[in-house]
Parts: C-alpha cells; structure tokens; sequence
C-alpha cells in the first residue's frame, strides 16, 4: 500500500513544524478571552494496531486551549481509542502527542493524570464501595499530599488537608446537583447520576483538559440536557478544555466548538459543526452509503 | 430527621461527614466493648486469657493487616501467616540476642516484615486475583523455609528460638493478664492507625485501586506506590502479630505455628468478618476463636441426643475444618461482607429505634 509511505512523509513534515506552531499565539479577536488558537494538545499521525486490527490509522488533530472539541464517529470508530491513547491507556503504535507543547506520547496514565489530564468513561467506572463524595475525592488525590503515616495519625495536617479538599469537593457536589446524593454509595444511584458523579470525580482533579467519553450515552432528553448544561458549564465557568465524545450527533452540534469526525479508524473529516454535517464523506458514513 | 441536616456542606457538616462513628448505636456498642475488654479480663482465668482473647487479640492484627491488603486494596493473599514468622523470628532475635528493648523489637518485627512484604508484593503489579494468591501461595512456602535453613536465624532442626523473660523497662510481662493488656495496648494502637489510613487519602487510593484500577490510573493514583503500600502494611501488621505470638502468648518463636493453614485461617477470618472493615477483622477473630468451643458444646449436647460415643478430640478438630469452610463458603455466598455488614444493618435498625431525640 502506498499508504505507508505517505504517512511517513507527512509524519516529518507535521513534526518539523510542530514546535513553531505549538508556540503561544493568542489573538486578539477572540471574542472569548480563555480560548486561544494554541494548542493545548495536538495529536500527530497516530495509529494504533491490536494484532492485525488496526483502530486508528494516521488520525491527527489539534485541540485548542479552551475550546469544546467533538470526536464523532459510528459504532466502532475509533473514538474510544482515540481516547485512551490520550489519557495514556494505549501506547500508539506510531504517531505523537504533544501537551502543552511537551511530547508525551510515552507517558502512563498516571503521568498524563499529573499533567493536568481528566477523563471520564463510557461504560461507568466509579468505586462503586465509595460514597459520592468519597469518589469525588479520589479526584483530588494528585491535589493532596497526605502520606502513610500523616493519613494513619490523621489529626494534625492531614485533617486539614482533608477538610480543605472536602470543602472543594462540596463546591462540586453543589455544581452538579448532587448534594442530596452525597452520602449515597455510588453504586446505589441511578445511571444518570451516576454519570454525573463520575463527571465530577474528573473534575475535581482541575484539568486543564477534560475527556468525556459518551458522558450522554444511554440517557433520556431531560438527563441529556442536564448534561449538556454542565459541560458547558464546566468549559465556560472552570475554563477547562473539553474533548466530548459522542455517538449521537444532534447532541454535539450545538455546543462544539470544532468537530472532529472518525470512520473505520480515519480522520474523515474536521471543522465547525455546519461545515461537517454537510460534508458527504460524514453523511456516507452516517447513513452508511457506498457511494 | 436528621437527613436534612447531613445535607448542609457547611463546615460543620464536614466534620460531621468525618467523624468515627456517625451512629450512636455504633458509639454505644464501642463504650461497651471498652469497658468489658478493660474492666472484664481480670476476672477470667488464665484458660480464657491464653486460650482464647490473647489469640483472639493476635489474630484480629494479623487479620486486620490482611483486610488492609484484600480488604481494602483487593489483592488477596496467601501469605500472612509467613510475614508473622517472619515477625516472630526478627523479633526474637533481637530481643533475645541483641536486647533491643521491646517496644522497638516490635517496630523491627513489623519493618522486617513489611520489606518481606514489598518483595513478596512486587508480582501484584503484573497480576491479580487467582495468579496472585498463587504467588502469594509460593512465597507462604519460601519464607518458612528459608527461616528453617538459614543457620543465622537460629531456629535450626528443633524450628523454634525460646525468648528471654520479657521485660519493657523494669516491668516484666509473665502472668497471663499481663500479657492480655500488653497485647490490648498493641491492638489498640495498631488499629487506630489502620482506622485513619483507611479512611485517609492513601485508604481510598488502596479502594480505587480495588474497585476500578483502570479508573485509579487516570486519577494519578501510581499502582506501583499503592499496591506495594498495601503489603508492607499488611506485611506490618502481621509481623507485629508473630512478635505478640513471642513475647505475650507461647514465649518462643517456632517456625511449625505460621504454616499455610494458618494463613488459610486468617483469610477466612476477614471473609468472614467482612473484607474492607476493620470492624470485621475483629468480628473475623473472635468468631473463629470461639468456633471451636461453639463446636465442642454443640458436639456434646449432638452426642447427648443421638447417644453416640464419647467426643474424641480428633472428632473435634475434623469438625471445625468442615463446619470452617462450611462458614465460608456460606458467608460467601449469602453475605459477603460478613459479619461487619450484619452488624451494619443491625445498629441502622437500631438507630431507626432509638428515634430522632439522640441523633445529633
């Protein structure tokens, strides 16, 4: 295949000029002043392969400091994968990640974590023995410092860092409605709030960089909106950048900023969302044409 | 009703959210248990003392330990009665052959322990479940070996090292209750400090790790500082309980005592007291401690109605392994988080009863 080779060839091309490009450049014009046209994260020619599968083949994008970028797609995309490479579940097989301008294609989830890098998952991940509140503060564990033996004698500076998180995660918990759920454990509450939780157990750890992995997958209208309230929320309020995912593409119109559209491990598409609701190869992969 | 009240996120509510015990009924059944574990013992005989609370106390650490590690952090482990012999021996070494004064021959015993613990640990961070009780399983074996054969260590053909009479300062541990409150003094001590740590950041990083690992990973929490954390806390534990074995129950460390049924029984010891409760390592202790005297008068009363022979003790110690893992795989099955989770519902009952004039 020719492929190959001409994705060797951008590869050198994209990351000879990635260091220029990463640099600040904020402009002006920008009528919101936290969003910028840097890039927080940019992606480079990422593929990843299991065996003989390959998931993503040469996807890359950039995503702007402040912005509301979607990853659509059909079933089986990509998009999830898309999403643990971020957060460092999987190693690409090739390609680049550069956060903040720093490469950081060969971190742990934990490292990425430290970076300032939150998500959520499509199929519920809380703890589920955890309260609300407790799952919240797991959020915060790379905010908290508390040791062995400063958690084991707990009076003392480890009861203040506790009840100065604990004052953070109630702000949280009041954000997302949850406060009558607080002492509830996790595992007891409805799919929608559950969800909601686990939204907020991300956002306790003050990303700088948000990823929602189908945060509205299996919701009803209401819950949908409830949402998509609280995305946006947290991208205008918390200045937190946001990577959505989502099946559902009515759903991401209206608040993305740009899309970005993923078919059979491909970039198909990328740009504001009229630009891309009109693009054929997105409608051919929609409606499932071959045309 | 006080549902209202536990909503408010003022400061107040969250120190009310961190309290010990937020029931009363949980209080009250602490006041209890205080009074009689203090005021009680010097009314028993020495066979309630040495044969039943100072093993009971013993276990409850070692078992306590192990509920840290399978409990909380959701790695099991076979090992525990090994990281008590490895207590055993570095205690009685150096209290015995270097006259460490006791209080810091425990703190040996259980750092011993606990490096034995971080190695024993290390194959956690590539596997789980079955392949880690395994591991686990191989290294129960290795270290009791090893103490057996190392000539340094002492213990040689006859497996056991006696100790010395043992002394803290001028004061000489030799009667039975003084070897009870000895052992009341450690238990107390070392389950407060499991009681902050669980409920600490490092006790939720270890519950994560137990209930989403993947999830874990992407909040920052490092599985190598954690799971490591979490048997060198339970390897801490266990080897102070087999330095208590030395110096306030049996007087002498011997390799035979901390074999794998041991282990076995510890484990079960938290099923059944309830995994990730430190209540429950408690529960776990006491009901095997006094399983085998259950046994023995329902065995008696068994024989005085069908008209059998006369109790043999060997009937007696076939009985308790059956009715043993009978417990567990019950307990498994119907309430698998054990006797703590009982005692859960009973005091939410019982709080229910006493109404809303105690709730404050």
């Amino acid at each position: 295949m020719n492929r190959e080779a001409d994705s060797d060839a951008d590869r050198r091309f994209d990351s000879a000029h990635a260091e220029d490009v990463v640099a600040d450049e904020v402009r002006d014009t920008n009528p919101v002043c936290y969003r910028s046209e840097a890039p927080i994260l940019r992606t480079e020619c990422i593929s990843l392969s299991f065996g003989g599968v390959r998931a993503l083949i040469d996807v890359g994008f950039d995503v702007l400091t402040g912005e509301i970028l979607s990853i659509i797609g059909p079933n089986g995309a990509g998009k999830t994968s898309m999403a643990n490479v971020i957060s460092g579940l999987y190693r690409p097989t090739s390609g680049r990640i550069f956060f903040k301008g720093q490469d950081r294609t060969a971190s742990s989830p934990q490292a990425v974590a430290a970076l300032g890098i939150a998500r959520t998952f499509q199929n519920l991940a809380l703890f589920r023995g955890l309260t609300v509140i407790e799952n919240i503060l797991v959020g915060r564990h790379l905010h908290m410092r508390t040791g062995l033996f400063a958690g084991g004698i707990h009076w003392g500076p480890a009861r203040r860092e506790e009840l100065e998180n604990r004052r953070r995660v109630e702000e949280i918990v009041e954000f997302l409605n949850l406060t009558e759920y607080r002492t509830r454990a996790a595992d007891t509450l409805p799919y929608g709030l559950q969800k909601r939780v686990e939204l907020g157990r991300s956002l306790a750890a003050e990303p700088a960089m948000l990823i929602l992995d189908e945060p509205m997958a299996g919701m009803n209208r209401q819950e949908k909106e409830d949402m998509v309230r609280v995305v946006v929320d947290a991208n205008v309020d918390l200045k937190t950048t946001i990577i959505l995912i989502e099946h559902d593409m009515s759903v991401v119109m209206d608040i993305s900023d740009r899309v970005v559209v993923l078919d059979h491990g491909e970039k198909i598409a990328e740009g504001d969302a009229e630009t891309v609701r009109q693009d054929e190869a997105v409608i051919r992969a929609y409606l499932g044409q071959d045309a | 009703m006080a549902l209202s009240d536990a909503r408010t996120p003022s400061p107040h509510g969250l120190e009310r959210d961190m309290r010990y015990l937020p029931r009363s009924a949980d209080r009250l059944a602490l006041f209890l248990l205080v009074v009689l574990f203090l005021f009680v013992p010097p009314f028993l005989g020495d066979y309630w003392l040495k044969g039943i609370l100072v093993p009971m106390l013993i276990l409850s650490i070692s078992a306590l330990g192990l509920n840290v590690l399978t409990g909380y952090a959701g790695l099991i482990s076979l090992g525990q009665a090994a990281f008590m012999a490895v207590g055993a021996f570095a205690g009685v070494i150096a209290y015995g052959r270097y006259g460490i004064p006791i209080p810091l021959t425990l703190l040996i015993a259980g750092l011993t322990a606990a490096i034995v613990g971080a190695v024993v640990g290390t194959p956690s961070l590539r596997i789980k479940g079955l392949y880690l009780l395994v591991a686990t399983l191989a290294a129960q074996f290795i270290i009791v070996w090893t103490i057996q054969r190392v000539p340094w260590i002492g213990a040689g053909s006859m497996v056991t090292i006696d100790t010395p009479p043992v002394f803290i300062g001028t004061w000489e541990i030799d009667t039975a209750l003084e070897q009870y409150y000895f052992a009341l003094a450690v238990a107390a001590l070392l389950t407060i400090f499991a009681w902050n740590l669980t409920r600490s950041r490092i006790g939720r990083a270890w519950m994560a790790i137990r209930d989403h690992d993947v999830a874990a990973k992407v909040m920052g929490i490092s599985m190598l500082r954690y799971k490591l954390l979490a048997f060198m806390v339970s390897a801490f534990y266990g080897g102070i309980a087999g330095a208590l074995v030395v110096f306030a129950w049996v007087g002498a460390a011997n390799v035979q005592e901390y074999e794998l049924e041991l282990s076995i029984q510890i484990l079960g010891m938290t099923i059944i007291g309830g995994l990730g409760s430190i209540l429950g390592s408690y529960l776990g202790a006491a009901f095997i401690a006094l399983l085998p005297i259950a046994i023995s008068i329902g065995m008696h009363n068994l024989y005085g109605i069908v008209g059998g022979e006369i109790v043999s003790a060997a009937v007696l110690a076939n009985a308790e392994h059956v009715v043993f893992g009978v417990l567990i795989v019950l307990f498994l099955i119907f309430e698998p988080l054990g006797l703590a989770h009982i005692w859960r519902r009973f005091s939410a009952r019982f709080e229910i009863w006493l109404g809303p004039a105690v709730r404050t």
